[in-house]
């Protein structure tokens, strides 16, 4: 097919989010982030909201949605879906009752791309058992998608990004690098002269990279969440589009604890790819789509996460871990790189 | 020394940094090149890449989207 999703945008994929800085900004100017009542238990900086509806019952909502980073549509519906519910199941929730899509597209792309980004979708949210009961598509110069979802879950049994306690251990479950190895997808389906700049790297290194990001980016974050509902964690996080360094500065500064990171769990051939591209992987600032979770859990509960995760035949990694202070996040120079299984 | 002009403007993600580096490849040394681009993201990402590789980079300003990085090659 000559149309080409990722040719037609200039960002991809959670690159298209604004930064934490300008978001921040606008947020404050719109006075967005006051005056919550007191059912209101977590609103902005959380990975979803979450509203008390009941005694121990809460409902969460969220919203997400992002440009095309791969030319397959249904591949791209799967990394949207796997996206938006990981914001549900990154507190530590399963149960998502409904889920609503986000859709754009513009004139001149084909239907069926648009009916490929559903169909993939859909087919992610039929095998996490989440009914689809409706959305809003709309004509736009870039391809969109994404959607809502709404999980419940009880009150007792919600992880929040705050939390998190000096001394505790923390553990990524997906590796990271997803940018790195989408943009060496993009340029090998480049001209051939630009193609040629990727071979200082071997092609089975580069193609590695990519089928691990994309398989990264379509597998759910729901059997993390079973994990956290057995194990008392601290406090969690995603990492998506502000990078691991981003969102553990919002773990670090809503929990009033500092962070450093000592062990960078990547995707293999990232490293390589980074430093080509001169992405900022190493000093834990290039950004993610549909990453993992990560977990603050205290020394007492870590092997029990642990015989969890390999129980779940889960992939994981330690990273770092929680000390006393007031929103600092350390990556330590010259860290650890762990390498993921390809 | 001689000044060289590359325009990644419109250029998507990863292509500004490698055809920056296919052009300061091609270049003799000692001279400048004068980077053109929009983008934030490009903006960083070139910076970045110049700095671990060692280049010097004499000017790096952003006017809007639009930004403007000179470097010197190596000599």
């Amino acid at each position: 097919m000559s149309y080409r999703l990722t040719k037609v945008v200039s960002v991809h994929g959670c690159s298209c989010k604004l930064s934490q800085y300008q978001l921040s900004s606008l947020l404050d100017k719109a006075c967005f982030t006051q005056g919550y009542n007191e059912n209101v238990l977590a609103g902005a900086w959380e990975n979803s909201s979450v509203v008390k509806i009941a005694d121990n019952l809460a409902v969460l909502n969220t919203l997400d949605f992002f440009t095309p980073l791969v030319d397959e549509p249904e591949i791209q519906g799967r990394i949207a879906g796997s996206n938006v519910t990981s914001d549900i199941y990154t507190l530590g929730i399963t149960d998502i009752a409904s889920f609503l899509t986000v859709m754009a597209y513009p004139e001149n792309m084909p239907d069926e791309l648009a009916v490929g980004m559903l169909k993939g979708l859909g087919d992610f949210c039929r095998e996490m058992n989440i009914p689809i009961v409706g959305g809003h598509t709309i004509r736009n110069p870039w391809p969109i998608i994404g959607g809502a979802a709404t999980g419940i879950g009880p009150i007792d049994k919600i992880v929040y990004t705050r939390g998190a306690q000096p001394g505790d251990r923390l553990f990524l479950t997906k590796p990271l690098g997803i940018a790195a190895a989408m943009a060496a997808y993009r340029l090998r389906k480049e001209e051939i002269e630009d193609k040629e700049l990727l071979s200082t790297i071997p092609t089975d290194i580069v193609e590695t990279a990519i089928n691990k990001a994309i398989q990264g980016m379509t597998s759910s974050n729901k059997l993390a969440a079973e994990v956290m509902q057995k194990i008392a964690i601290h406090a969690a996080t995603d990492i998506t589009g502000f990078g691991l360094k981003g969102h553990l500065t919002n773990m670090a500064k809503l929990g009033n604890v500092d962070i450093v990171i000592n062990n960078l769990y990547v995707i293999p051939g990232a490293p390589e790819l980074s430093e080509l591209f001169g992405y900022p992987l190493l000093t834990g600032e290039a950004k993610e789509t549909a990453g993992g979770i990560l977990m603050a859990v205290s020394p007492e509960h870590s092997d029990d996460l642990q015989s969890e995760f390999d129980k779940q035949k889960m992939s994981y990694c330690e990273v770092g871990h929680v000390t006393q202070g007031n929103g600092k996040v350390t990556i330590i120079n010259n860290p650890k790189i762990t390498v993921a299984e390809p | 020394m001689s000044v060289e002009t590359l325009n990644v403007k419109g250029k998507m993600c990863p292509m500004p940094v490698a055809l920056t580096k296919r052009k300061l490849a091609e270049m003799q040394p000692k001279q400048l090149l004068i980077i053109i681009g929009e983008g934030e993201l490009e903006f960083d990402n070139i910076q970045r890449w110049l700095n671990n590789n060692a280049y010097k980079i004499v000017a790096a300003s952003k006017d809007n989207a639009e930004f403007k990085i000179t470097v010197e090659t190596k000599p």
